[in-house]
């Protein structure tokens, strides 16, 4: 047992706490340092997942629950209930880990010179929240006990609450409650999935027992240990044969549902939430427009991403019965978000707004991948999340740049910045081609996949018209590079403008914030077995395989 | 011929209840709302000695019970008037109606 | 029972009894010119009495005698009250302004020594008595905590709103007495003095007029639903300090008295009475939180909350120890868990009100919190940290108590006849959690975002600054290290369990009131 993934998490935590004691002017260096800390521990984790061989398969684990890096210990326990300090990492995990560490450090970079900066206000609590923010998210893609990753998952609402609310624009109170409100919303139903798993595993665990006679069972996927009482692992959740026999019996219900049918929903509606889907995702636009932009960034990077993150390790492994009753109708949720962020989007005059609403239509794609059940769409829907965790920030670093300078985001305003920032302009280019979804940067694969992804799920039953599903979804590509291509004629082409002439090119800091992402836009679009595909395909597979088996199972 | 009986205690007591309730919603003045409070108080007591009586407890309970609720009655009598009379100090009334700056 | 045995037994109360009796007299001397002194001697006072309490630890066995019997859940009350006293002695420190600081303290000390006796009481008539020692003090505590007419209103308003449910309860307890033939709450030496009808194992009519009395008798106590009306009035006129107290005490005093009632039919409630406490439960926490979100007046914001936290206590209740132990299961364990932070937590928001002053007095509405953050950021956080655990948020204790009343409701096995009816109550106020977050969190966002030209200026002394210190504190270590509490919560219900376990040996069954028939094993 190693403690890198405890490092990873709690370094952040160190540098908050070091932020605490060391001088005002000090405490930027301090938390750019921490977060760079994290990242390099972080890519540390690399070897782990290379060297598994050609092909797939080999990378990560020949079973779904074969994990790395694991740590456990028990946190608080009962009579008959453990919550563990349960970290682990694999397929799932790995590139979401990578992925937050890399956006929390490119973050923390644009945070160095924020306007409250100047008047010397405040600086020393953002940054202590900001890297409280990176631990709860780090913790949320490592902690595979249900307990410990709520805790994550609520804790990090605090920070982001308090770096929206406080440094946010001039609607920051309304935009901070009401992220809040919706994230707390959803998370009380998963507070009642939590509770209610737990009871319900402990019932078939009770019975099997008494059954059998024994006084335990095994578990199912760690070797020579068994089982006395309910249990919060993700993992054994899944996995346990006992358990989800129970979990997606028909005969089992909770409030006379079908408890499968019932608790996917309860959590497919915390997690659709922070993906977000239509028709929870009104909350989005208005935080993302009164975050400040470093606030943004891990917004559109990573925030997003634990909502589709949870799709993954909850709501399909453990109840696989209910993503086959759901899958048509949550189909065809991610088709209309695909298609109304898109309107939306292209209805923005706020240049900020239109990188929002773009989120809500790039993770209408993540929704439909996972929601066809197909090898395609789980594998595009995982790339789209880190195409879309590399190109969103970007795209709203580059409002920012420009918001630095105009201080204000109107598009129509615009004109000509490619040839007054002439730097800026071709950086700005590749984030936003990559947000289009170019052949040959990141954006592309991901929506090629979950479109085939949703082409292979024709002959499954569940999902009628999937065909036409995935011309709806390919159709839309359309409309992105509509609102993109005509986004960037009204900002970055046409004639100069008198008022911007004076605007100095992208800074040292800028680019170095800028380039990697576009860097990694590029090498996603071009070597997507090597930089994604390799590291998830085998978790994902094994996942899929074993929710298709739990679902041809039971009848 | 009539015998009375428990059930008829009890009804009395059920209507000084009702009658010291109404009282309380009426009255508009304190020492009023007062006087129907020991009302529903002493129907309280009407009760327990009835049930002590028609129940025959050789510890007699209920009725040591009405003695203790007839002390309190008078100790809570002193306290209203104290705070009446900080009222009127306050108010210079001890009409109810008039202390409404509470929005209630 | 010898009487010295009696007497070191109560020797808590009996401590808080001569404290609060000396510092009455102190007050009138020269000492009390002395700012800290009265309250110093009242801290005093109260730490003497939890150290005899925990030195003394948990009663092995129970101890009854003379319409008392000192149990677990004597053990925990008093501990617990006492703990909170003394933060909130902390907070009062400087109030009131007059000259009239001995009497304040010592009714206090003589409020909470009614929350003690509440614990103690197994007689029907002691346990009426403990709860208008409650009360009474309170009276006068509101008219004297400060010089404002709104303060004299608060208390006549609070003081016939509480006689009046005094007398209610009375009366309801009369009605007991008549159904059971004694006062006696539980019968010690095995079983309850059953009120049930032993034909049809139901109560009786007379019984359950007697009942429902009772219940709302102490409704009113705890501020619940439709008998909630005083709160906010009584809330917003009292000064800040004091009102942390009249959240806590009355309500624990409550509670404890409830809990005593439900077990006295060994939880065994006709299914009326459960829907009735369900839908009381159900409206008190929704009526609460939604009215909240309407309140402009952070005191009358933080009265409605107290009203849900009702809400939330009473589906705890309702749940009872009947599904098993430990706070997990026992929804008595988490009702004591859960009254216990609400305590700290709720001072520590009134607490955080009575640290900011403007030109004319406290901070009255949401805008007056305005910009306070920077003023005081340490104050502030303490405030969010409070607030947080109101709503029952990670990483505080307050979302520890709602996890075990959530867990509590889902225990029961699904063939129990209410368990739907309980899941659904707990799914409501989880509900309930995210409307609260709307005007919580506005609180948290006047301190933090809100601007003000001329925001509220720090007052108070260190000492409630110390007590706010202390709440806060006390939400994050309890959310890390539950078990200390949820432990004693769990301990403190064994005397429940058992009397729930031995509901069906009936000491005395008949309620035929015509021609009595009366076969009472003597106690």
């Amino acid at each position: 047992m190693d403690h890198l993934l405890s490092w990873i998490i709690f370094v952040p935590t160190l540098g908050a706490i070091l932020c605490l004691f060391v001088p005002k002017r000090q405490v930027r260096v301090v938390a750019v340092t921490a977060s760079l800390a994290a990242l390099i521990l972080s890519l540390l984790l690399f070897p782990t997942f290379l060297g598994g061989g050609e092909g797939a398969a080999g990378y990560s684990g020949s079973h779904y629950g074969e994990l790395h890096h694991v740590e456990r210990h028990e946190w608080i326990t009962g009579s008959n209930l453990a919550i563990e300090y349960f970290l682990g990492i694999d397929g799932l995990g790995f590139p979401l880990l990578i992925l937050t560490t890399l956006v929390a450090f490119l973050a923390c970079l644009a945070s160095w010179n924020m306007e409250s900066w100047k008047v010397g206000k405040g600086i020393r609590a953002y940054f202590v929240l900001f890297l409280l923010l990176e631990t709860g998210m780090l913790g949320v893609f490592v902690s595979l006990d249900f307990f410990l990753f709520y805790i994550f998952w609520e804790v990090m609402l605090l920070p982001m609450y308090f770096l929206i609310g406080v440094w946010g624009g001039e609607r920051r109170e309304y935009a901070a409650i009401k992220f809040f409100l919706f994230t707390l919303g959803g998370s009380v139903l998963m507070l009642v999935a939590l509770v209610a798993m737990y009871f319900y595993s402990d019932g078939a665990l009770a019975s099997e027992m008494q059954r059998t006679g024994a006084d335990a069972v095994a578990s199912g996927y760690r070797d020579g240990v068994a089982l006395t009482h309910g249990t919060f692992d993700l993992i054994e959740l899944a996995t346990n044969k006992v358990i989800q026999g129970h979990f997606n019996a028909a005969s089992t219900v909770f409030l006379g549902l079908k408890f499968s049918t019932c608790m996917f929903m309860f959590l497919f509606i915390g997690f659709a939430i922070k993906l977000p889907v239509v028709p929870f995702h009104t909350w989005l636009p208005d935080a993302h427009v009164q975050a400040p932009t470093p606030v943004s960034m891990i917004l559109a990077g990573v925030l997003l991403k634990m909502g589709g993150y949870g799709f993954l390790r909850l709501c399909y492994p453990i109840f696989p019965t209910g993503g086959e009753t759901w899958a048509f109708l949550l189909a065809v949720i991610g088709i209309v978000s695909i298609l109304y962020g898109a309107l939306c989007a292209m209805a923005q005059t706020d240049f900020k707004k239109l990188v929002a609403y773009s989120s809500v239509s790039h993770m209408g794609y993540v929704l439909l991948g996972i929601a066809v059940m197909t090898e395609a769409g789980f594998q595009g829907a995982m790339f789209q999340m880190i195409a879309h965790g590399i190109s969103s920030p970007m795209c709203f670093f580059l409002v920012g740049v420009v918001y630095d300078r105009a201080h204000h985001r109107e598009i129509n305003r615009f004109g000509g910045l490619w040839m007054t920032m002439p730097r800026y302009g071709t950086l700005a280019t590749i984030g936003f081609f990559a947000s289009l979804g170019l052949p040959g940067l990141c954006g592309f694969i991901g929506e090629v996949w979950v479109i085939l992804g949703t082409f292979a799920a024709k002959d499954n039953p569940a999902m009628p018209w999937a065909p036409t599903m995935a011309v709806l979804a390919a159709s839309a590509v359309v409309l992105t590079a509509g609102y993109i291509l005509w986004l960037i004629r009204r900002v970055y082409l046409g004639r100069e403008r008198e008022e911007y002439q004076s605007f100095p090119d992208v800074s040292a800091r800028e680019t170095m914030i800028l380039v990697p992402m576009a860097v990694l836009s590029i090498a996603l679009g071009i070597f997507p077995m090597q930089t994604v595909f390799n590291f998830t395909n085998g978790t994902l597979d094994n996942m899929l395989r074993h929710v298709v088996q739990v679902i041809g199972l039971v009848p | 011929m009539l015998t009375i009986g428990l059930t008829h205690y009890l009804i009395v007591a059920a209507v000084l209840f009702c009658t010291g309730l109404f009282t309380m919603i009426t009255k508009r003045n304190a020492i009023g709302i007062l006087i129907g409070v020991e009302l529903v108080l002493n129907s309280a007591n009407v009760n327990l000695v009835a049930f002590d009586r028609y129940l025959g407890s050789e510890r007699m309970d209920g009725q040591i019970v009405a003695l203790f609720a007839i002390v309190l009655a008078a100790a809570e009598a002193a306290l209203a008037v104290g705070i009446c009379i900080n009222v009127y100090k306050n108010l210079a009334t001890i009409d109810v109606d008039s202390a409404s700056q509470l929005q209630g | 029972m010898p009487a010295s045995n009696l007497l070191t037994q109560l020797l808590p109360e009996l401590i808080l009894l001569v404290g609060a009796c000396g510092l009455l007299f102190l007050g009138a001397t020269r000492l009390a010119a002395s700012r800290s002194f009265l309250p110093f001697a009242g801290v005093l006072v109260l730490v003497a009495a939890l150290v005899v309490t925990i030195r003394r630890g948990e009663p092995d066995g129970s101890f009854a005698a003379m319409g008392l019997w000192i149990s677990s859940l004597t053990h925990y009350v008093r501990w617990v009250a006492l703990s909170v006293g003394i933060l909130i002695l902390l907070v009062n420190w400087y109030l009131p302004v007059q000259e009239e600081r001995g009497e304040f303290v010592a009714l206090i000390l003589l409020s909470l020594l009614g929350v003690l006796l509440t614990a103690s009481a197994n007689d029907w008539l002691v346990l009426f008595f403990a709860i208008e020692l409650v009360s009474i003090p309170t009276y006068i505590l509101i008219a004297l905590s400060r010089l404002d007419q709104r303060a004299a209103e608060a208390s006549v308003k609070y003081f016939f709103l509480g006689a009046l449910s005094a007398a209610i309860l009375a009366f309801g307890l009369s009605f007991l007495y008549g159904a059971s033939g004694t006062t006696q709450i539980q019968h010690i030496a095995g079983g309850v003095i059953s009120l049930t009808l032993p034909s049809t194992g139901e109560l009786g009519s007379i019984a359950m007029i007697g009942f429902l009395f009772v219940l709302a008798g102490l409704a009113f106590k705890v501020a619940a639903v439709p008998f909630h009306v005083y709160a906010p009035d009584v809330y917003e006129g009292a000064a800040a300090p004091i009102t942390g107290m009249l959240g806590f005490v009355p309500k624990l005093a409550g509670f404890v008295a409830l809990i005593k009632l439900f077990a006295a039919i060994g939880w065994n409630l006709p299914i009326e009475i459960k829907w009735l406490v369900w839908i009381l439960a159900a409206v008190t926490m929704t009526a609460g939180n939604v009215i909240a979100l309407l309140q402009d007046n952070v005191k009358r914001m933080l009265a409605y909350s107290s009203i849900a936290h009702t809400g939330y206590m009473l589906v705890a209740l309702l749940i009872g120890p009947v599904a098993g132990e430990g706070p997990m299961h026992d929804g008595v364990a988490a009702l004591l868990f859960y009254i216990a932070v609400y305590g700290a937590m709720n001072l520590g928001a009134f607490a955080m009100i009575a640290s900011f002053g403007r030109k004319h007095g406290e901070l009255e509405t949401l805008d007056d919190m305005n910009g306070i953050a920077s003023q005081a950021p340490a104050v502030a956080l303490a405030l969010a940290i409070c607030v947080f655990s109101l709503m029952g948020f990670p990483p505080t204790a307050g979302f520890i108590g709602k996890l075990y009343i959530l867990t509590a409701a889902f225990s029961f096995s699904a063939d129990h006849a209410f368990a739907q009816p309980l899941l659904v109550l707990a799914i409501v106020a989880v509900v309930n959690t995210v409307i609260s977050a709307g005007y919580y969190l506005r609180i948290v966002a006047a301190a933090y975002v809100g601007k003000s030209s001329t925001p509220a200026n720090p007052t108070g002394g260190f000492t409630l600054r110390w007590g706010l210190a202390v709440c806060s504190l006390a939400m994050l270590v309890l959310f890390v290290w539950p078990r200390g509490l949820a432990g004693q919560a769990s301990r403190a219900t064994a005397a429940i369990h058992d009397s729930v376990s031995a509901a069906h040996t009936v000491v005395r069954v008949d309620t035929d009131f015509g021609n009595a028939q009366v076969d009472r094993t003597s106690p």
